[in-house]
C-alpha cells in the first residue's frame, strides 16, 4: 500500500487480496418490488448508509412489454438523517441493489 | 456502529463492514446456456438472433447462486451491451439474458458476483468477517468484488440523430418489415462519459449495467388506391382501398466502450524499461543497435548493427503462443526478427533439424510497411517505416513462472527518407511485454504522447492463425496508450477505451397494419374502355417516443482479477 498503515489480507500463496488501497460497493440490500402505480411506494430504511455514498440499481425481472409502456421505479434516497431508500411509481416488477461505500 | 467491524480505504470509503455484504467472485460464464436449442425452448440460449435494423443478439446464460447475483460482463465486439433482465429460475438458477446490437455472433463473458453467503472455501488461510446473525459480510478467500469506477449515466432522448425520410412501398400490409430498415430504425445517438479511475485502467474491463431506460420509434405508411370501370366512355370508381402501416422498433438503453485510435489505455511511464543511456545518439545512420539487458543487469550491445533493411535474430526465453480462435490448436514461437524498419516478425526454429519453419519471416520488406501489406508473416508492427529504427532492447524481468519477456523500440514515426541520427531524437517509443503466466496476451505501451501518420497500422500478421489486427488512427497525435492485444481475438477485445457511449440499442421491432376498402363512387370522364387505378399515399410522420429515461449506474471493475 502506498501508505504506511492500513489493511492488506493475502492469500495462502502470498497474493494480496484486499487493502485499504482498494475500492467496493458493498451491498445493503437486494429486495424485489412489483408494479408500483402511483401513489404506491417501497421504503427501506438502512442507518448505515447514513453519511455513505450510496448507489441504487433497478432491473426489470420481466420481458419488456410491446403493447404498452414500461416503466422504471422512482428512486429516491435519504442518505443525512434516516438513511432510506424509496421505490415509487414503476409499472414493473424489479429487482432493486442498494449498494454503498 | 458500536461493536462490529470497519475497513476504511484511504478515501474514507467502507471497504468491509460486518453491517453490509461484500460482493464475492462466484463463477464466470464463457457462453450461453445451450445455443442449440430452438428459441421456444425454456433452456434456449439464443433468444433473438436477426441482423436487420443494425442487428440483435439476446442470450440467455444461466448462474447457479443461492442469492440474488449481480452480473458483470465483458464487451468483445465494437457494439452496445445491456442486461436486459434477470430471471430468478428456482433451485439457484439466475437466467440472466443480455442483448447487443450488431451482427457479430462472438458471445461476451459474464462475471457473476453475489454476496458470500453464496459460495465458500476449504481454503484454511483468510480473513472471514460475520454477520450480526453469523452469515459471512466478508471473505478474502471468495475473492471479493474491487471496483475501478462507478458512472451514473443517462440515455438520449431520442435513440436516432438524423431526420429520416421514408420510401415508397411501404404502405400495403407491412410488407417490408423484415426488410432491413436500418436506415430509418438503427440508433445513431449516444452521450458520451469518461470512465475515471484511480490507478491504471482495467486490464480487462467488465461492465455491470442493468438496463432500463426504453424508447420507441415508429412512422406511418398510407396509401389508397382507386379501381375505375369504363362503361360507354364513362368512368366509374368500383371500389377504393386504403392501407395503413405502422412501423415500430422498441429500444433499451445499452452502453459500449468504443474502439478508437485515441482511447486506449493510460499508462505510466515507469513500467516501461530503463533506458541505458542515450548511445543511440551517436550511432550513425543506418546503424542502430540491438540491446539486451543481461544476466548482470548491464545493459550490452547483443549484435553488430545490421545497416539497411536488417535485422537480428533473438530467441524468446520461452515459446509463445498464438490461436486462431482461443482454445484451438496453437503454434508455437521462439524466435523473434528485429528489423531496423521498425516492425518485428516471428519464426520457429527447430534444433533438430536446424530449419525455419516459416519462409515468410523476414524485416527486409521496406516498401508500402504503413500499409502493412507486404508481409504475410507473424509480425507486429505498431508503426513501420524504412529505416526507422533507432534501438532495440529486450530483456526478461521478474522470477518465473511469473517472468515478463520485454522488448522496447525507439525509432521515428514519420520516416522522409532516412533521417539523420546525430540530429533527430527518436519521437516513437513502444515496448511489448509478454507474460509468462499469462501467455494468451501481449501488452503493448506507449510511454508518452507519440505521433502518428495516417494510415499508419498497429497489426499482427495473418499467417498460422494469426488474426489480422489493424488499427487506422488519424493522423497527429495520440495520447498515451496502452493496448492489450490478446492472441488470436480481434484486438478490439482489448481496446477498450476509458470513454463510454451510452445510447440505444434495438430491442425489438414489428409492424400493425390496417385495411378497408370502400365502394366505388362519382365517376370520371373519359374514352377508353377498361379499368384503371391511381395510387396516394406515402405520408411518413415519424415519432420518438421516450418511454423510460431512468439513470441507471455502469460498474466497472477488471475481469483479469477473476480469470
Amino acid at each position: 500500500m502506498a501508505t504506511t498503515y492500513g489493511l492488506e489480507v493475502y492469500s495462502a500463496s502470498s497474493q494480496l487480496i484486499y487493502s485499504s488501497a482498494d475500492v467496493t460497493w458493498n451491498q445493503v440490500d437486494y429486495f424485489t418490488v412489483p408494479a408500483l402505480p402511483a401513489p404506491q411506494s417501497v421504503t427501506n430504511t438502512y442507518p448505515v448508509i447514513i453519511g455513505r455514498e450510496v448507489l441504487v440499481l433497478q432491473l426489470l425481472v420481466d420481458t419488456p412489454p410491446t403493447d404498452r409502456r414500461a416503466l422504471a421505479h422512482t428512486i429516491s434516497k435519504e442518505t443525512v438523517t434516516t438513511g432510506s431508500v424509496t421505490v415509487s411509481g414503476g409499472s414493473e416488477n424489479a429487482l432493486i441493489l442498494v449498494l454503498m461505500r | 456502529m458500536s461493536q462490529g467491524f470497519l475497513a476504511v480505504n484511504d478515501n474514507n470509503q467502507v471497504l468491509i463492514s460486518s453491517d453490509t455484504r461484500n460482493l464475492h467472485f462466484i463463477q464466470k460464464l464463457t457462453g450461453p446456456r445451450n445455443t442449440t436449442l430452438s428459441i421456444s425452448d425454456p433452456d434456449a440460449g439464443i433468444l433473438v438472433s436477426v441482423n436487420v435494423n443494425g442487428g440483435i443478439r439476446r442470450w440467455r446464460y444461466t448462474a447457479t447462486c443461492s442469492v440474488t447475483p449481480v452480473p458483470f460482463f465483458t464487451m468483445p465486439t465494437n457494439d452496445q451491451y445491456g442486461i436486459l433482465r434477470i430471471q430468478d429460475k428456482g433451485s439457484n438458477r439466475w437466467d440472466i439474458e443480455i442483448f447487443r446490437s450488431g451482427t457479430s455472433n462472438t458471445v461476451p463473458e459474464l462475471y457473476i458476483f453475489a454476496d458470500a453467503r453464496a459460495s465458500s472455501s476449504v481454503e484454511t488461510h483468510g480473513m472471514l468477517v460475520l454477520r450480526d446473525d453469523g452469515t459471512p459480510s466478508f471473505d478474502s478467500r471468495l475473492r471479493p468484488l474491487t471496483v475501478n469506477s462507478a458512472v451514473t449515466v443517462t440515455h438520449p432522448d431520442n435513440p436516432r440523430t438524423v431526420s429520416d425520410t421514408g420510401a415508397a412501398g411501404f404502405a400495403k400490409f407491412c410488407t417490408m418489415v423484415e426488410a432491413d430498415l436500418g436506415y430509418l430504425f438503427q440508433s445513431s445517438n449516444y452521450n458520451f462519459y469518461s470512465i475515471n479511475v484511480v490507478g491504471a485502467y482495467p486490464q480487462k474491463p467488465i461492465f455491470s449495467f442493468l438496463s432500463i431506460a426504453q424508447s420507441n420509434r415508429q412512422f406511418t405508411a398510407s396509401a389508397d388506391e382507386s379501381v375505375k370501370s369504363y362503361n360507354f366512355g364513362i368512368e366509374y370508381e368500383t371500389r377504393h382501398d386504403y392501407w395503413w402501416s405502422y412501423y415500430w422498433q422498441f429500444y433499451r438503453g445499452v452502453i459500449k466502450n468504443p474502439v478508437t485510435a485515441t482511447g486506449l489505455h493510460t499508462v505510466s511511464t515507469d513500467t516501461l524499461l530503463t533506458l541505458p543511456g542515450q548511445p543511440y545518439f551517436e550511432i550513425n545512420i543506418s546503424s542502430p543497435y540491438f540491446y539486451n539487458k543481461g544476466a548482470n543487469g548491464v545493459w550490452e550491445q547483443r549484435a553488430t548493427p545490421s545497416g539497411d533493411d536488417g535485422l537480428w535474430f533473438y530467441g524468446l526465453p520461452w515459446d509463445i503462443y498464438f490461436t486462431n480462435t482461443e482454445g484451438t490448436a496453437a503454434v508455437p514461437y521462439n524466435v523473434m526478427l528485429l528489423s531496423t524498419n521498425g516492425y518485428i516478425t516471428f519464426n520457429y526454429y527447430n534444433n533438430s533439424t536446424g530449419v525455419y519453419r516459416d519462409l515468410d519471416a523476414g524485416s527486409f520488406e521496406y516498401l508500402g510497411l504503413e500499409t502493412a501489406s507486404t508481409l504475410a508473416g507473424a509480425r507486429i508492427m505498431i508503426y513501420a517505416g524504412d529505416n526507422s529504427t533507432y534501438n532495440w532492447y529486450a530483456e526478461t524481468t521478474g522470477t518465473a513462472p511469473n517472468r515478463v519477456y520485454r522488448i522496447r523500440y525507439t525509432g521515428y514515426a514519420q520516416p522522409s527518407g532516412w533521417f539523420d541520427r546525430a540530429t533527430v531524437a527518436p519521437n516513437l517509443i513502444w515496448e511489448m511485454q509478454f507474460p509468462e503466466n499469462k501467455t494468451s496476451e501481449i501488452n503493448v505501451l506507449f510511454p508518452s504522447t507519440i505521433n502518428v501518420r495516417a494510415g499508419a497500422v498497429l497489426g499482427v500478421g495473418t499467417s498460422h492463425g494469426w488474426q489480422y489486427i489493424a488499427q487506422e488512427p488519424s493522423a497527429g497525435t495520440i495520447t498515451p496508450k496502452n493496448l492489450i492485444i490478446k492472441k488470436g481475438r480481434a484486438v478490439a477485445d482489448y481496446q477498450a477505451s476509458a470513454a463510454l457511449h451510452v445510447g440505444w440499442a434495438t430491442h425489438t421491432y414489428g409492424c400493425n397494419n390496417q385495411f378497408y376498402s370502400t365502394a366505388g363512387g362519382g365517376f370520371f370522364g373519359g374514352f377508353f374502355g377498361g379499368s384503371t387505378s391511381s395510387t396516394v399515399g406515402g405520408v411518413w410522420p415519424y415519432s420518438n417516443e421516450t418511454l423510460n429515461l431512468a439513470n441507471n449506474t455502469v460498474i466497472v471493475s477488471d475481469g483479469s482479477k477473476y480469470d
